[in-house]
């Protein structure tokens, strides 16, 4: 892999395995896919993964690309921070302190949840939707604000609604506050380096392990790594049903809670104490919400939680379980624990001032092809496209490898694709 | 201004039909993906997507069902909705803020507040009605960059 690469991405193709079935086309949000000589192509600069080629392609041509936990590098300590996912992949019969135990015996040194991190998230989100809502006379203020917590909605926002990055909210995401402030306990305690202390994700999707190597608003992740939650699964199951009596004996005087995460949709604007906000999940729904902010149409609404994966992070496409089993498992261990401490409200806003929250630097948006450099001959390229689409069956049946009849027609103007690879064309007589 | 003529380079139509809530915003969601990807200043795709919606939306309302007509300049852009409905007696009336013939259906839909027209008014450059009572109404939008 070249050190050059302007973006990297957590999914990638395998030789040999594509029977251009034309799945992934159909399902790109973005259009990063291609199809020639039956192997699947990604676009770099279009690609936000999302990871709905990974569950769509029935051949498994498309895959993840993920640190392997077997990689835990040259760290003194190591820390492990699970997405809340990571609970509701077993069944009822592990408990918190099993799953936490399995991951000590797979080397991981200390482990911590993002729950707290989300509790003072929530609050800091409230306080900052507040001091807009008081600004608003300057006509400053971004309505509605977009959640930043999914990576690949962030990323959408960048490559397909350019105007839309100033909505959204500039904070960091729980899991990154979470390994922040880990590392600097961790070494704390040890009197150790920052940099000998090596936090790991085990994340429910690839735009999370992207957001890791290569995030979208800063030079680097506070986490160190991301391990796949498939990867990690099975030897963790293993870990677990080797655990002696006298192992779960250490454990007994941690505290183990269960709440306030974001793992489903709409979880995190519950925990909002705003009026209007819309939770949203699926990339064709995040999509619909999305142009209707661009058309002005939700300016009444302060907030908006949108994850591309179809109830969240429960939804991920590197989970193991179900989605719906581990949807109600995540039900089920909330109401088994008790709520976490809600913190000072006065402290949460020191937090605030500090700039705690905020992203190193602000978002911007990705430049994506534009059909030419000046509005005239835009124009003019688009009547082309519109004339040669006419001439085109106008199915988007990809068989031509192009997601639509629209993009196959650009790249034919463009000299990127010859016409006859539309098997439907006929040359008019 | 006048209408466009000899330099119109880029043209689309569509179609819009009465109580198709379903296809609702189709029409203007389209045109501004276009004027998006052409690469037009983002607030006046965002003032065409709004007036080019409110006047699909008086036509899912109100007519029978309209052709709408988009054609595409570098200083001009220009949208017209042709519809065959009832017609509106008087278009200064209609104009102003608050005045509505919905029906209470339309009100319980969300709809109907009397704000279309003024709306379209508002982010348009120009707007021209033509209307005659029973047969139908052009709505002109006209936007400059």
């Amino acid at each position: 892999m070249s050190a050059q690469r302007r973006y990297y991405h957590a999914v990638e193709t395998v030789p040999g395995k594509c029977d251009a079935c034309m799945a992934c086309l159909r399902t790109c949000p973005t259009a990063a896919l291609r199809i020639r000589d039956s192997e699947p192509i990604i676009l770099e600069d279009r690609c936000i993964d999302c990871g709905a080629c990974l569950s769509a392609c029935p051949r498994k041509a498309i895959v993840p690309v993920v640190d392997t936990f077997k990689e835990t590098g040259p760290f003194k300590y190591k820390v492990v921070v699970p997405s809340p996912v990571l609970y509701a992949q077993f069944g009822l019969d592990v408990s918190l302190q099993e799953i936490h135990l399995g991951l000590k015996k797979l080397g991981f040194d200390y482990i911590y949840d993002v729950f707290g991190a989300c509790l003072i998230e929530a609050m800091a989100v409230q306080e900052h939707l507040e001091r807009l809502e008081s600004s608003k006379r300057g006509r400053d203020r971004k309505m509605p604000l977009i959640s930043s917590m999914c990576p690949a909605v962030v990323r959408l926002v960048q490559v397909k609604y350019p105007t839309l990055v100033s909505h959204v909210l500039p904070f960091e995401p729980p899991r990154e506050l979470s390994a922040r402030e880990a590392k600097m306990k961790v070494a704390r305690e040890h009197d150790a380096d920052i940099r000998d202390v090596g936090a790991f994700y085990i994340s429910p999707c690839p735009a999370k392990s992207i957001s890791v190597l290569q995030p979208a608003e800063k030079e680097r992740s506070f986490l160190d790594r991301s391990i796949a939650l498939s990867d990690i699964y099975m030897p963790l199951r293993k870990a677990i049903s080797e655990i002696t009596p006298e192992e779960m004996g250490t454990l007994t005087k941690e505290k183990f809670v269960f709440g306030s995460g974001w793992e489903r949709t709409g979880l995190m604007s519950r925990s909002l104490k705003v009026k209007n906000w819309i939770a949203v999940s699926g990339m064709p729904h995040v999509v619909g919400i999305l142009d209707d902010i661009e058309e002005g149409k939700l300016e009444s609404v302060a907030f908006i939680e949108a994850n591309a994966c179809i109830e969240g992070c429960v939804g991920g496409s590197l989970c193991v379980e179900n989605i719906y089993v581990a949807r109600s498992k995540t039900l089920i261990l909330e109401t088994e624990h008790e709520p976490i401490d809600r913190p000072d409200p006065g402290w949460v806003r020191q937090l605030y001032d500090s700039g705690y929250f905020f992203m190193e630097r602000e978002l911007k948006p990705r430049t994506v092809d534009r059909p030419a450099d000046s509005i005239p001959d835009a124009i003019l390229f688009m009547k082309k496209r519109d004339e040669l689409v006419g001439t085109l069956p106008g199915l988007d049946c990809c068989s031509c490898g192009f997601p639509s009849c629209e993009i196959f027609a650009e790249e034919v103007l463009r000299k990127t694709a010859g016409i006859d690879a539309c098997p439907y064309f006929k040359e008019e007589a | 201004m006048t209408e466009p003529n000899g330099s119109i380079l880029l043209c689309a139509d569509y179609e819009v039909r009465k109580g198709d809530f379903n296809r609702a915003g189709e029409v203007s969601t389209d045109i501004k993906a276009r004027l998006k990807k052409i690469g037009f200043d983002p607030a006046l795709v965002r003032r065409v997507a709004i007036g080019s919606f409110e006047a699909e939306m008086n036509v899912i309302m109100h007519a029978r069902r309209a052709d709408v007509h988009l054609e595409v300049t570098p200083d001009l852009i220009y949208v017209e909705f042709n519809d065959e409905g009832p017609g509106i007696p008087d278009i200064d009336l209609a104009m102003q803020e608050g005045y509505s013939t919905s029906t209470p259906e339309m009100r319980r839909l969300g709809y109907g507040a009397g704000i279309g027209l003024p709306t379209i008014k508002r982010n348009a450059s120009r707007l021209m009605i033509e209307s005659k009572v029973a047969i139908g109404t052009v709505v002109k939008l006209f936007f400059t960059p």
